[in-house]
């Protein structure tokens, strides 16, 4: 029972955490409200990359496909933020349930080459082909034209950075439930096994589908709010050559927990915000980071933790005995 | 009297196969199969390594498409089905490579099996596997050989199936698990119709009603004599 309620505790915890950190270092709060954000897109690509074993490197596409689908909303049809966030979830579900049953066939290397090259299209396609609706690289510009929103305007700054821990809190429960679901324990029982499930007479195409639209639905979210934060987007947030950051932080944290992601997005942020005030490429740190973690810590930063935890546990339980 | 009827008994089988061919992409594996299967019967396939037992159990289960013939499992054609669309309708293949859910538990393994089947009567698998019972919060991949196997036929229970197909269930077992299993195949054949690949004969002697001889891809011989079964006589054959 007391392990129940610890492990409640968690989500209030950790997004309580980000008010703290808000208020200890209120010059880092964008710092803080890109953490919610990028845990929101690590988050997808967990579902994808550590509950199903996809490794997708067109991720970027769909966290852009959500910033163009609420900023085209916002510049140009309506100019409530909640109904363009609303917009980008839907756009993910449509992205999801068309583009999954063709994507999902496809196994290891190629799903991850298709999707890179998806990437490559949609950014493309936002660049050039749309480049009168999208202004192209000179990014859409909406910030002017959003309303006020209800209770909390999510128009300034600060005002946002609450709904954003909101949302991630809203998230991070929802994917707590997924994760102890038979829908959790299937995601990851199809990837290790798929024909047993399908002994037991479970459909794992559909299974790999609704993983699909829960991760491409997280990326548009994510994406959306991106755009909202900062009052426009443009095509660098799609592009083909960060399609590795995200499965990077995915796998800093811990793949296929359900707070690894949170990690994750704090880790590699946080050694983007920190190293590159002195190097230019900060990156570098970053890919001695990943080697050494997996080589060493496989499980991620939270999941390096929970593996001492539990080892601490067992230690305790045989000194008793 | 319907079509499927054998002429003989009156009876409808549960399972008819009806001159299968099935093999892998271009390579044929199995000719000119067919085999009945009754309610409550226990049936035996015997045959040495590459004989094409676990073939026929993977076109029966869906895994493979076969090249020609039917499969009528309740009177409906199986052929062209989907592997779980098969396992929902009745007809459970347990594999042979003893593979469970490792890093799940026996009880996530089980609820698993549950969900898919809708079927939550777990004391009633219990009273055939009690073992099972007190080893629910073990890790699956963490049990022996003898527990793995009573874990997939659980799972297989579940829901209730019409007929089980079990690709050698005592692989690797020790002699006192191959005894424990007997007796438990012995117990399950009151709720379902069972369908063993086997190389075990003094187990298949025990708890076969017929058993199927396989050779190179064909049946070779085929039994339901009690006396024959006991004598070995399909021996020769293999």
């Amino acid at each position: 029972m007391a392990k129940r309620t610890y492990e409640w505790l968690l989500p209030f915890l950790f997004t309580g955490g980000l008010i703290l950190a808000r208020y200890l270092f209120p010059s880092k709060m964008t710092f803080i409200t890109e953490v919610a954000l990028y845990t929101l897109y690590v988050m997808g690509n967990n579902i994808l990359f550590g509950y199903m074993g996809y490794v997708s490197f067109g991720q970027p596409v769909y966290l852009s496909m959500g910033a163009y689908s609420a900023a085209i909303y916002l510049a140009y049809l309506g100019r409530s933020p909640l109904v363009a966030i609303l917009v980008a979830i839907l756009m993910g579900v449509l992205v999801g349930v068309l583009m999954g049953p063709v994507l999902i066939r496809l196994r290891g290397s190629y799903f991850t080459l298709v999707n890179a090259a998806f990437c490559a299209i949609g950014l493309f396609t936002v660049e050039r082909l749309l480049i009168g609706i999208t202004r192209g690289n000179d990014g859409l510009w909406f910030r002017t034209r959003m309303l006020a929103t209800p209770l909390l305007d999510i128009r300034q700054p600060r005002n946002f950075f609450f709904f954003a821990i909101m949302v991630l809190l809203v998230i991070f429960l929802l994917y707590r439930r997924m994760d102890r679901s038979v829908l959790g324990v299937a995601f990851k029982a199809t990837q290790g096994n798929e024909r047993r499930m399908q002994f037991l007479g479970y459909d794992t195409f559909k299974i790999r589908w609704i993983g699909f639209v829960l991760a491409t639905v997280l990326s548009t979210l994510a994406g959306s709010l991106y755009a909202i934060n900062f009052g426009f987007v443009n095509p660098n947030l799609g592009e083909n050559s960060r399609a590795a950051e995200v499965i990077v932080a995915t796998l800093l944290g811990g793949s296929g927990t359900v707070y690894g992601p949170f990690f994750g997005a704090i880790t590699f942020l946080g050694i983007k915000e920190i190293v590159s005030q002195w190097i230019t490429r900060w990156e570098l740190l970053v890919g001695v980071l990943t080697i050494v973690v997996l080589f060493r810590f496989n499980r991620g930063v939270w999941g390096t933790f929970m593996d001492l935890i539990h080892k601490g546990r067992k230690t305790s339980v045989l000194q008793r005995e | 009297m319907n079509g499927n009827e054998d002429m003989e008994t009156g009876k409808t089988p549960l399972l008819k196969v009806k001159k299968l061919y099935s093999g892998y992409g271009n390579l044929k594996v199995l000719f000119d199969i067919s085999m009945d299967v009754y309610p409550g019967e226990v049936v035996c396939l015997v045959g040495r390594n590459g004989a094409g037992k676990t073939t026929l159990f993977r076109t029966l289960s869906g895994f493979l498409k076969p090249f020609s013939g039917e499969i009528l499992f309740q009177q409906k054609n199986l052929v062209g089905e989907y592997p779980f669309k098969i396992a929902l309708s009745g007809l459970k293949y347990v594999h042979q490579d003893k593979q469970v859910f490792s890093d799940l538990t026996v009880k996530e393994n089980l609820e698993l099996a549950s969900y898919a089947t809708k079927d939550y009567e777990w004391d009633r698998v219990f009273a055939y596997l009690p073992k099972l019972k007190i080893l629910l919060q073990r890790k699956a991949g963490l049990l022996s050989g003898g527990e793995k196997q009573m874990l997939l036929i659980a799972m297989a229970l579940l829901g209730r199936p019409s007929l089980v197909l079990m690709d050698e269930p005592t692989e690797g077992l020790a002699p006192h698990l191959i005894h424990d299993l007997t007796q438990v195949f012995k117990e399950i054949r009151k709720e379902t119709t069972l369908c063993i690949v086997e190389q075990n004969l003094p187990m298949v002697t025990q708890i076969a009603d017929k058993v199927y001889s396989m050779k190179e891809g064909k049946i070779v011989a085929e039994t339901s004599s009690p006396e024959e079964i006991r004598a070995l006589v399909f021996e020769k054959y293999l």
